[in-house]
């Protein structure tokens, strides 16, 4: 069969978005191409300017970084790019994907950040998991994850940070705001760049319109170099029911996850009287940012406590509605019980590295 | 008998356990009737002096399926009126017609419309009853022929004068989720032309017997099928007429009560037996459900442990906005009428979905590549329908075209379509 594209190869693949046989070539243009209009529709990049990759050593984050260096270099983009690492300290899991993200560093000629939690918070999270059980552990996790991100940009001097998120996980947003009733995120899920109003850093997702399946055949059919484990502490159950449910409706239909970040661009709230509170929020922090113009890219302030700015945490300086922000709340949390778990003994190895101990033990029987 | 087991309001037996409450039959019933009766408040006996009873001032169309939930709002209603008349000799406050779009020729009923209808007709005798022909929505309409490109463009192959009928128009589309929306853009059609007609002799407002988690439901199949835009029409509550796309005041009842509970409140008040299935039932396999049965199963099934999420996303729903109210120059969708920005959609669609191969990279591969192209353009020289004006669509009804291989469609004639082509 010849592929529907350019009709003059054999077809290789199905094309996860359309269905279409294609060849390889003509996959590869088209998810690439699809990526660059994503970036340029929204003129995402500027030249000159240094942007952080998000990498876990996945296959999003490592074909995210493959493909803006093909890009960056195709088009001309002019960006500068740094691998940014947050290490959760979860042994088993992350210590492996590092790995991974090292090699992708002499791979792809980029310079690699790495940011650990216990550097940063004294806790990594296979003690923090062992401290409070399995409930919850996804909050701090991703509390502390996006501190992280940030400080980690800080620190290198960027404020603009590209994640690996693909459509997949935007359709689960859209559909998990609606279901939990979570209106405030509700029109602003699906945007490309996510707001400057708690983070100093630019946040976007260039491969929010690739599917899941198509980034794992890019990586596959572009031997990519990744790690392919999820993390052990599973998350949330409900969560669970609407990635299921995503499943179930591309079999049915393979265009419903656009379909559903299509809607989810169309969400409008109902405008509310007490934005004006908010509104105000948003302008502070963005006069804030504004007197470091210095190459057209703002450079991320410093994370103080002792520039005694407004909207900061008095403890840790991050940026805050309140007075103490909320990775501080929980380390006093986690703090407050440190004493109790020190003697259990020193071996801090959490879940994940028992059970893949166990895998281990169970092959070689 | 223990407080657990006794009804919450009067110390009767409990004949259901929701809300994390016991009710007995008659709490219950009242419960339920009291959630439709705020929502028809403006339904009440209308005096012009004491004694002296005006006729009634407003229509209530309520659209029924034969299905249990608008089957309950129909008897909430007609309750009202049977009470109305006991209260003040006869008097109403409202006029009660229920319309049922007769869609057996495309999902045949377990039993025949007429007898059902005349089995209600017995039961509720201060309603009237309408039955209204699915292929009513062709009569009178030419037909109009589309067809769609390997992207998302789509063309008009044809236009006839002819109308198409139920089934030729069913048997171009290939997938049970694009046959269903096509049939819901047309029964909900069709009621709201059925409403605007009795709204010319008494103001009318369409109240729909969806339940809570039946509203879920629409939020979010609307959502999957990039219909998202219209959940502030049809999942949203209109009671002021200029809000409503349709241009009537449109109630949801039963918005706070959840599906669960309605074969309960049917059974108590001994209607269950006049509710009527289709007869094809839900396949067993996921991969052949189509959107909306998938998304009733889903529901059904994450209800048993988070009770309130139904009513959560119907309150998330009502938040929001139509999002073309500010726009302008929006014109209809040929096929389902909503407002579109033309072009908006398939320009998003084909910067995410490209479709341009990559160069040939051997002689070979060259030599193909030139002998397709050719083919190709000689093909669309013959094709004689090329100047045929493009279609405009919404995203929703883009999608689902893609499901056919031709599509023939009734061209509804608009108002404004008889103004162009008339006014000098």
């Amino acid at each position: 069969m010849l592929c529907v594209l350019c009709e003059c190869r054999k077809a290789m693949l199905k094309r996860p978005k359309t269905l279409q046989p294609i060849c390889k070539p003509c996959f590869y243009n088209v998810f690439e191409t699809e990526i660059h209009n994503t970036i340029v529709e929204s003129n995402l990049f500027f030249p000159g300017e240094r942007v952080a990759i998000g990498a876990s050593g996945g296959k999003d984050s490592t074909v995210l970084a493959h493909v803006m260096k093909t890009l960056n270099e195709r088009y001309n983009y002019g960006v500068d790019f740094v691998l940014l690492s947050i290490d959760e300290g979860i042994h088993g899991y992350r210590d492996d994907s590092l790995e991974t993200v090292k090699r992708n560093k002499v791979q792809y000629d980029m310079d690699l950040e790495v940011v650990s939690y216990s550097e940063l918070y004294g806790w990594s999270m296979d003690q923090i998991v062992a401290q409070i059980g399995n409930k919850n552990n996804c909050t701090y996790c991703g509390v502390f994850r996006r501190q992280a991100l940030d400080r980690g940009s800080a620190k290198l001097g960027i404020a603009h940070i590209v994640t690996g998120h693909n459509a997949d996980d935007m359709a689960e947003t859209v559909l998990m705001n609606l279901l939990r009733g979570d209106t405030a995120r509700l029109d602003r899920c699906t945007e490309l760049v996510t707001g400057s109003d708690d983070s100093p850093v630019k946040r976007s997702k260039p491969l929010k319109y690739a599917y899941e399946k198509e980034i794992v055949l890019y990586a596959h059919y572009k031997k990519l170099d990744y790690f392919s484990t999820e993390c052990t502490y599973s998350p949330e159950a409900f969560r669970g029911t609407a990635r299921t449910l995503i499943k179930n409706l591309e079999a049915i239909r393979p265009s419903t996850i656009i379909d559903i970040i299509h809607s989810g661009e169309a969400f409008v709230l109902k405008k509310k009287k007490e934005k004006k509170g908010k509104g105000s929020v948003v302008v502070k922090a963005k006069v804030e940012e504004k007197p470091v113009p210095s190459g057209g890219c703002s450079v991320p302030l410093a994370f103080d406590s002792s520039l005694g700015l407004s909207n900061r945490c008095t403890k840790c300086g991050y940026l805050s509605h309140n007075a103490v922000c909320k990775a501080c709340v929980l380390l006093e949390g986690l703090n407050a019980g440190r004493a109790k778990m020190q003697i259990e003994g020193d071996s801090a190895d959490g879940a994940a590295k028992n059970i893949k101990t166990l895998e281990k033990l169970a092959l070689s029987i | 008998m223990s407080a657990e087991s006794t009804c919450r309001r009067c110390d009767g037996p409990t004949a259901i356990k929701t809300r994390q409450a016991n009710f007995c039959q008659p709490c219950f019933i009242t419960f339920i009737q009291q959630k439709q009766r705020k929502a028809m408040e403006g339904c009440k006996v209308l005096f012009a002096r004491p004694g002296c009873v005006l006729p009634p001032a407003i229509n209530i169309l309520v659209p029924i399926s034969f299905g249990q939930s608008s089957l309950a709002l129909l008897d909430m209603a007609h309750a009202q009126l049977e009470e109305q008349a006991k209260t003040y000799e006869n008097a109403a406050g409202f006029t009660l017609n229920a319309v049922f779009i007769d869609c057996s020729e495309a999902d045949p009923l377990e039993k025949e419309p007429n007898q059902i209808i005349s089995e209600l007709e017995k039961r509720f005798a201060h309603a009237k009853f309408t039955c209204i022909p699915l292929s009513k929505a062709f009569e009178g309409a030419s037909s109009v022929t589309l067809k769609h490109n390997r992207d998302y463009t789509s063309f008009v192959s044809g236009i006839s004068e002819e109308p198409t009928s139920v089934q030729q128009l069913l048997s171009c589309i290939g997938t049970k989720s694009a046959r269903e929306d096509i049939i819901s853009v047309l029964q909900r059609h069709l009621i709201i032309e059925e409403a605007k007609k009795q709204n010319e002799s008494l103001p009318t407002t369409v109240a729909w017997g969806h339940n809570a988690t039946r509203l879920a439901e629409l939020t979010l199949s609307l959502t999957i099928k990039g219909r998202g835009n219209r959940i502030h029409a049809q999942v949203l509550e209109h009671k002021n007429p200029k809000d409503s796309i349709s241009g009537l005041p449109e109630i949801h009842p039963l918005n706070d009560v959840l599906s669960y509970e309605i074969p309960f409140y049917n059974s108590f008040r001994n209607v269950s037996d006049l509710a009527v299935d289709t007869v094809s039932k839900p396949s067993q396999v996921t991969k052949n459900l189509s959107i909306d049965q998938l998304m009733h199963q889903y529901f059904e099934n994450i209800q048993t442990n988070f009770p309130s999420i139904a009513s959560t996303v119907v309150r998330t729903a009502a938040k929001l906005d139509d999002p073309n109210a500010a726009k302008q120059g929006l014109t209809p969708c040929l096929i389902c009428a909503s407002p579109v920005d033309p072009n908006q959609s398939l320009a998003w669609l084909t910067n995410i979905t490209v479709n341009e191969p990559a160069a040939p990279e051997t002689e070979e591969e060259e030599e193909l590549s030139k002998k397709a192209h050719m083919e190709k353009s000689q093909e669309k020289t013959g094709d004689a329908d090329r100047h045929l004006p493009v279609p405009n669509l919404c995203y929703g009804c883009i999608i689902t075209i893609r499901d056919t291989d031709s599509f023939t469609f009734p061209k509804r004639a608009s108002k404004q379509d008889i103004l162009d082509e008339f006014t000098l």
